[in-house]
């Protein structure tokens, strides 16, 4: 052979030091490092209980939920606009159902996960077979479900069921040992229900593209289409599957997001698709397709989530150096996952 | 080896849009041999070959599997009847990692199991890589291997072998032929596609040769040699006979352009020329010898990475395709489709396009002098289409290349290069094209032609340089006679003999 | 050959009579303006018509002439009323800050700040010139027709003749076009396959049912008290200002295959500095008034410059770096926010500075000044585009990057060129926007501009993939949009509920235009061209 590769015997060390994980490596240590200088600068504080690192879920578990189906479409090079709509409509199902027409949230939560899986099987046919960029496609979707969120109503409505309260109740309070006898983790650390969502989620959304043929095939149409339709694979089925994904996975972000807030509002969660989009781009996941794993996304959506905490337990700078701060690591990320790819191109030829 | 067929493709046509791709084609390939096919660019291989494959669909003729008639309309559909194909583009996700790609889409998908089997598979290509490494991480050479090894390792009737040596070298060659005689014993039927034709002797039973979408015929490797097989690749189109002579060169011509020593790794090595005022000169080669990437370096579509190149005396610096126009360079590219023409755009528009380059948008034709210069040129190179505002996208493949001679031409460049101006275009557009470009030469227009059909080389240029693996192999100078063919066949089939004092 | 010319007769005659009519509306115009001069009352177009109409005698005239004014006198706001809108208005631009509702406020603050306008106008002269007139003992009728029934007559033949020359003006248009589409040998297939006609047949549909819900949709009347028209057509356009002066530039990078997300941030940032520079520091400066820190030519170029060097950053990630535009877009759409943020330190200036309302809600040429400001940038980007060869080169980048590199074009210049445009475009609507406010608003500015110009260019026929684009499509785009919302308000939905409507439209218009679809409609349009015979 021409070059002289690391050998097929696969250490522990050449599997980590793999180039396919450079970018979940950058996130990781980006957030490693912020993670860091708080624990330095307002360790005195409470920066590094336990509680607030389980905020760090918290704060953002619905789009993280969100962001798993995400990850999924950006992987095959598309791009989903409609999520946070798709959430707040479902919350809006379930407030307006409840609320004014007195069905059972278990009935709105199914039939908006159907709307959800619904809507990303009409969009991801129309994207596939018609040929329409998926920007327009689910930009179209966008308004379609904020429109008709609009229609059921304009008022944020609250919602008191019994159920809903439970869950929304629903905590695991964490206790650790002390001397021998389990007692609470002071301050008081709980995981609500969105954050066990969240983490499963990331679990079962890693065990489906890294240990099934489905996922090999949804990163195969992403590297290439071209060549993924000439190896012989559903390219179709996958992409339309993918957006069926995305729609599920929105339908839940927003029934997480109805245990946060109690209510439904048609303008909920607005510009939250990009939000979504930002944490997968900031978790590894390459817009250009082919790229990205859950882990990454779900340290993309704890960067996110730290950031504005850096900001609050300062207490002097202002919330919109949050945005600042997510633009800059944007940037940041998109700048590094260019220098990666131009140096694995430069060492092709 | 039997005689038994086990694939027969009879007459197949296939028609895109303004060229006939296939012109009633036969193949046959019997189980347990090695199958050449052969042709220059554009003959029809790759379109036969995906026709097969299911990527393209046959206008017409019938193919018989084991004898039973099948249509492949998918590439899944091709690889489930049992023809597995390696692709002249290496067609796999580089995001992938080896093991993955070679058994994306099939039973196998644990990655245990996958990296095992595919660490074993690349074994018996004496491949020692890691497969747990994404594809893209891997050069070139390594990833054909990878994707012949998919192919392979897909227990298949027909295994088809579009060009897979390109990028190996001669160790790697080696090992590809010891594994298509493996397979061979087998019983495996093997299509392969290459240009090197060493190769061919080295591993094939017999060749069909095609040139221009139609068939030239079916030997026995053994029955037919290397220079009458280039000569039938080539071929003598006899059926055009025009008067067509090299212009005679003024006596006192100056030097138009001078390159020395300019060279890009990977394309080419080194090459210094020379160019007269008015002057023809021919570049003959073989795809990849470094006829292009020469043209390419001149006008500055690729940077060479090394030595000066002067026009009309004056050292010129060729950054970028602009500086080269400014400096009266025009480029007409190999791949018209993808460099050459805008699609969208009227013919109109695609004629001034360098000009206005040239000019600057703040300093706009206006559109009467659009329309004045896109008339002209319709009428001068005689463009068949109704008005000038035609979307070239529309127009056939000899008019779309008229127009984009039209672009360069309405540049007034004083040198004008055309890679494979020729190309899938009729015999009458043909004719016109080398019309054309010798009324340039006329005018005091230097030429640089580059054409993979010898014949038209030979009629039109004053000289003749012949490229050989990225470097000049020879050079004649004209006068041509009839054994000037056979000595550019040998310089081209066994290297540089001494070619420069040829015609001195 | 001669070409034909036959259609500049009836172009010529229906502009003479359009011009006739603009004529006779002037003449009510004036008499309006007389009314407002002497007794500042702003006579009603209802007012009107029941005078003019009839066939009253003169001294049946004068009295209904004097009761319209008297009455109108009443209609017309006192001081007081004034106050209270504009304490309206002032709960409106701080509205922002609730995040709940917000948008409704804001929309149905829109709506009055038309009339709001009017009002304190109205109020600042009405305490010192009232009863000027009343006082020379002449009646209402005698001071404004000196000539008695003449001035009467020529009011009421204007009166009528005012719609019937404008309907006879487009209609004889509308037949000069024909036939100029007949003489121009356009085939009547080839015209309907342009992107542009459905658009055009699009909102001319919309406009019809319109007019059939509400007969009186067309109607323009003229405000003396402002100097301005005022009407349904004219607040259609007036409010797409903001979307077609962006759309203009989005259209370009749609056009070079690309998209920018940050027209709505850069939109912020624009009003946000613009404000800043009126009232510096809020805390010397701490009450808004008619006043401007900087000099005002320094508050409309300061933030044009700051949006045109943001758009250079656009460019420059795009072009440079050759990060896809998607991406790029999204950092500055991201932190854009939050630098206009930091500009205001987060709070909500508003501002009185009289110059500064005169770019949003003023007036120039009886039109608001939102509109003139569009026609010249609409104008100045067209020649820009298609009076050089610029367009030519966006449209060859955006189709073949490679040939037009080939060809001698600088695809970097061209991307950064249309990148840098685009946000000084978005710069002029976030001037617009902020001055129809009069505040800076970081949240609220721009929202989903981006979407929108996106869209408005999309149903102009630019495709997203790159490549042909229409700016005179766009800007029918950009009306329909704003069409589609004044429709749906008419029908008392809310205007995030247009948003449905507004996907169907466009669902409707990417289906028709996707590739599949297209390709199936030409293959049937070459049979019916083939069964006809063919043409050539």
């Amino acid at each position: 052979m021409r070059e002289k590769h690391a050998g097929s015997t696969q250490t522990l060390l050449s599997r980590i030091m793999n180039p396919k994980y450079v970018m979940v490596y950058a996130t990781v240590i980006i957030f490693l490092i912020i993670y860091i200088y708080g624990a330095i600068r307002y360790g005195s504080i409470g920066f590094t209980t336990l509680r607030t690192f389980v905020n760090f879920f918290t704060d953002n578990a619905y789009y993280g939920i969100s962001a798993v189906g995400m990850t999924m479409v950006l992987i095959t090079g598309g791009i989903d606009l409609s999520v946070a709509s798709v959430q707040s409509l479902t919350g809006m199902l379930i407030a307006y159902g409840y609320t004014k027409l007195g069905i059972s949230p278990v009935y709105t939560m199914l039939l908006s996960i159907l709307i959800g899986v619904g809507l990303g099987i009409l969009m991801g046919s129309a994207i596939h077979y018609l040929n329409v960029p998926p920007f327009i496609t689910t930009l179209t979707g966008n308004f379609l479900a904020r429109g008709v969120c609009s229609l059921i109503s304009r008022e944020s409505i609250s919602i008191d069921h019994p159920l809903i309260n439970e869950l929304a109740g629903f905590k695991i309070t964490l206790y650790h040992l002390v001397d021998g006898q389990w007692e609470k983790i002071k301050p008081i650390t709980s995981i609500s229900l969105p954050v066990l969502i969240f983490i499963l989620m990331i679990i079962l959304g890693t065990i489906l593209m890294q240990h099934t043929r489905f996922g090999r095939n949804v990163y195969a149409v992403g590297g290439n289409e071209q060549s993924a339709k000439l190896m012989g694979l559903p390219v179709a089925r996958t992409k339309i599957a993918v957006y069926a994904i995305n729609g599920f996975c929105s339908a839940l972000a927003g029934i997480a997001y109805v245990l946060v807030v109690k209510s439904g509002w048609n303008m909920a969660l607005q510009g939250g698709e990009l939000e979504v989009i930002s944490c997968a781009v900031i978790g590894g996941t390459l817009l250009t397709g082919g790229v990205g794993y859950m882990i990454g996304t779900m340290f993309g959506v704890l960067l996110k989530s730290v950031i504005p905490a850096l900001i609050t337990f300062n207490g002097h700078l202002n919330s919109w150096w949050g945005k600042i701060a997510t633009g800059a690591l944007l940037l940041l990320f998109i700048v590094i996952q260019k220098a990666v790819v131009s140096y694995t191109d430069k060492k092709k030829a | 080896m039997s005689e038994k067929c086990i694939l027969e493709m009879k007459g197949i046509e296939i028609e895109f849009p303004g060229v006939k791709a296939l012109d009633g084609v036969d193949f046959s390939l019997r189980a347990g041999e090695v199958h050449a096919l052969l042709g220059e660019n554009g003959a029809g291989k790759s379109t036969l070959i995906k026709c097969l494959t299911g990527v393209h669909h046959k206008d017409a003729g019938t193919i018989l599997l084991d004898g039973r008639e099948i249509t492949p309309v998918s590439p899944q559909h091709a690889i489930e009847m049992g023809i597995s194909t390696v692709f002249q583009e290496i067609n796999l996700c580089p995001n992938l990692t080896v093991a993955e790609n070679i058994f994306v889409g099939r039973k196998e998908f644990k990655h245990r199991i996958i990296n095992k089997r595919a660490a074993e598979l690349m074994k018996r290509f004496h491949l020692d890589i890691d497969v747990t490494r994404p594809l893209s991480y891997y050069s070139t050479a390594v990833q054909q291997m990878v994707s012949i090894a998919r192919a392979v390792d897909i227990q298949a009737k027909i295994l088809i072998l579009d060009e897979p040596t390109s990028s190996l070298d001669e160790n790697e060659v080696q090992l590809l032929f010891s594994v298509m005689r493996d397979l061979k014993k087998d019983g495996i039927g093997i299509i392969f596609i290459t240009h090197f034709l060493d190769q061919i002797y080295a591993i094939s039973d017999r060749m069909t040769i095609l040139r221009n979408g139609r068939l030239v015929g079916c030997f026995d490797v053994k029955e037919i040699g290397k220079l009458d097989l280039v000569t039938k690749m080539i071929g003598k189109d006899m059926d055009v006979i025009f008067n067509l002579h090299p212009t005679q060169m003024k006596e006192n011509a100056g030097k138009m352009l001078t390159a020395e020593h300019i060279g890009a790794p990977g394309a080419v090595r080194e090459i210094s020329l020379e160019i007269k005022e008015g002057e023809l000169v021919g570049f003959a080669g073989l795809l990849g010898s470094g006829r292009t990437e020469t043209a390419q370096m001149i006008f500055g579509a690729n940077r060479p990475t090394q030595g000066t190149i002067t026009m009309k005396g004056k050292t010129v610096e060729i950054k970028k395709p602009f500086d080269a126009i400014m400096n009266g360079i025009a480029f007409c590219p190999e791949d018209r489709k993808r460099d050459g023409i805008i699609g969208d755009l009227s013919i109109r528009e695609n004629i001034m396009l360098a000009v206005q380059a040239k000019r600057g948008f703040m300093h706009p034709l206006s559109r009467q002098e659009q329309n004045e210069l896109a008339d002209k040129y319709i009428k001068a190179l005689s463009i068949a289409t109704p008005d000038a505002e035609k979307k070239i996208g529309e127009l056939s493949g000899g008019n779309q290349q008229k127009v984009i001679l039209a672009r360069w031409m309405a540049t007034q460049p004083d040198l004008l290069i055309l890679d494979e101006p020729t190309r899938g275009i009729d015999v009458g557009a043909k004719a016109e094209i080398q019309r054309l470009m010798l009324e340039m030469c006329e005018d005091g227009v230097s030429v640089i032609f580059i054409s993979s059909e010898l014949e038209e080389v030979i009629r039109c240029s004053n000289r003749i340089i012949i490229m050989r693996d990225g470097a000049k192999a020879g050079e004649l100078e004209g006068p041509f006679d009839a054994d000037t063919q056979n000595r550019i066949l040998q310089i081209i089939a066994e290297g540089s003999t001494g070619g420069e004092e040829a015609g001195k | 050959m001669k070409k034909k010319r036959t259609f500049l007769i009836p172009l010529l005659l229906g502009l003479v009579l359009i011009a006739a009519g603009v004529f006779f509306f002037a003449r009510v115009c004036r008499l309006k303006d007389t009314v407002y001069k002497n007794y500042k009352v702003s006579l009603s177009d209802a007012s009107i018509s029941e005078v003019f109409h009839g066939n009253l005698d003169e001294a049946g005239v004068r009295e209904a002439f004097n009761a319209a004014v008297a009455k109108n006198e009443k209609n017309t706001p006192a001081a007081g009323d004034a106050d209270l809108l504009s304490e309206m208005s002032a709960g409106q631009d701080s509205a922002g800050a609730e995040p709940e509702g917000a948008q409704e406020l804001q929309d149905a603050g829109q709506a009055a700040r038309g009339e709001e306008t009017e009002a304190l106008t109205d109020a600042s002269v009405t305490e010192d010139g009232a009863g000027k007139a009343a006082a020379s003992g002449k009646d209402a009728y005698e001071t404004v027709f000196p000539d008695g029934l003449k001035d009467v007559n020529s009011i009421r033949t204007a009166n009528r003749m005012i719609p019937i020359l404008f309907g006879a003006g487009a209609l004889l248009c509308l037949v000069a076009a024909l036939l100029v589409i007949r003489a121009k040998k356009l085939d009547f297939a080839s015209i309907m396959r342009s992107k542009i006609t459905w658009a055009a047949i699009a909102e001319i549909l919309i406009l019809i049912v319109c007019l059939i819900v509400r007969p009186d949709f067309f109607n323009i009347s003229y405000q003396p008290s402002t100097g301005m028209l005022y009407g349904s057509l004219i607040d259609i356009i007036n409010r797409s200002s903001e979307i077609t002066i962006i759309a203009m530039g989005m259209t370009l990078v749609l056009a070079l295959g690309g998209t920018d997300l940050s027209v709505g941030a850069l939109v912020a940032v624009s009003g946000a500095f613009a404000l800043k520079l009126l009232r510096w520091d809020v805390t010397i400066y701490n009450t808004p008034g008619d006043y401007s820190v900087y000099p005002f030519v320094l508050v409309i170029i300061a933030p044009l410059l700051t949006c045109i060097l943001m758009g250079c950053f656009n460019g420059f990630l795009v072009g440079q770096l050759q990060l896809q535009p998607i991406i790029a877009t999204l950092i500055l759409m991201v932190s854009g926010r939050g630098v206009a943020q930091i500009l205001t330190n987060g709070k909500q200036f508003t501002t009185l500075y009289t110059p500064f309302r005169w770019i949003g809600q003023g007036s120039a040429l009886f039109l608001p000044t939102p509109i003139i400001i569009t026609v010249i940038v609409v104008a100045a980007v067209m020649i820009f585009v298609r009076k050089t060869a610029f367009g030519t080169f966006v449209e060859s980048v955006g189709i073949n990057r490679s040939a037009s590199r080939l060809s001698g074009i600088n695809a970097k210049k061209v991307i950064m060129i249309v990148f840098a445009l685009t946000g000084f475009l978005s710069g002029i609507a976030g001037l617009i926007y902020s001055s129809r406010i009069m505040s800076c608003d970081s949240n609220n500015a721009g929202l989903n501009y981006e979407t929108d110009a996106i869209l408005a260019a999309v149903i102009g026929g630019t495709n997203m993939a790159g490549g042909k684009f229409s700016l005179a499509g766009t800007i029918i785009g950009s009306i329909i949009i704003r069409t589609i919302v004044t429709f749906v308000y008419y029908f008392g939905i809310s205007a995030e509920a247009t948003m449905a409507f507004k996907a169907l439209i466009i669902a409707v218009v990417i289906v028709l235009q996707s590739e599949p679809v297209r390709n199936w409609m030409s293959k049937r349009a070459k049979a019916r061209g083939a069964a006809r015979g063919g043409v050539l």
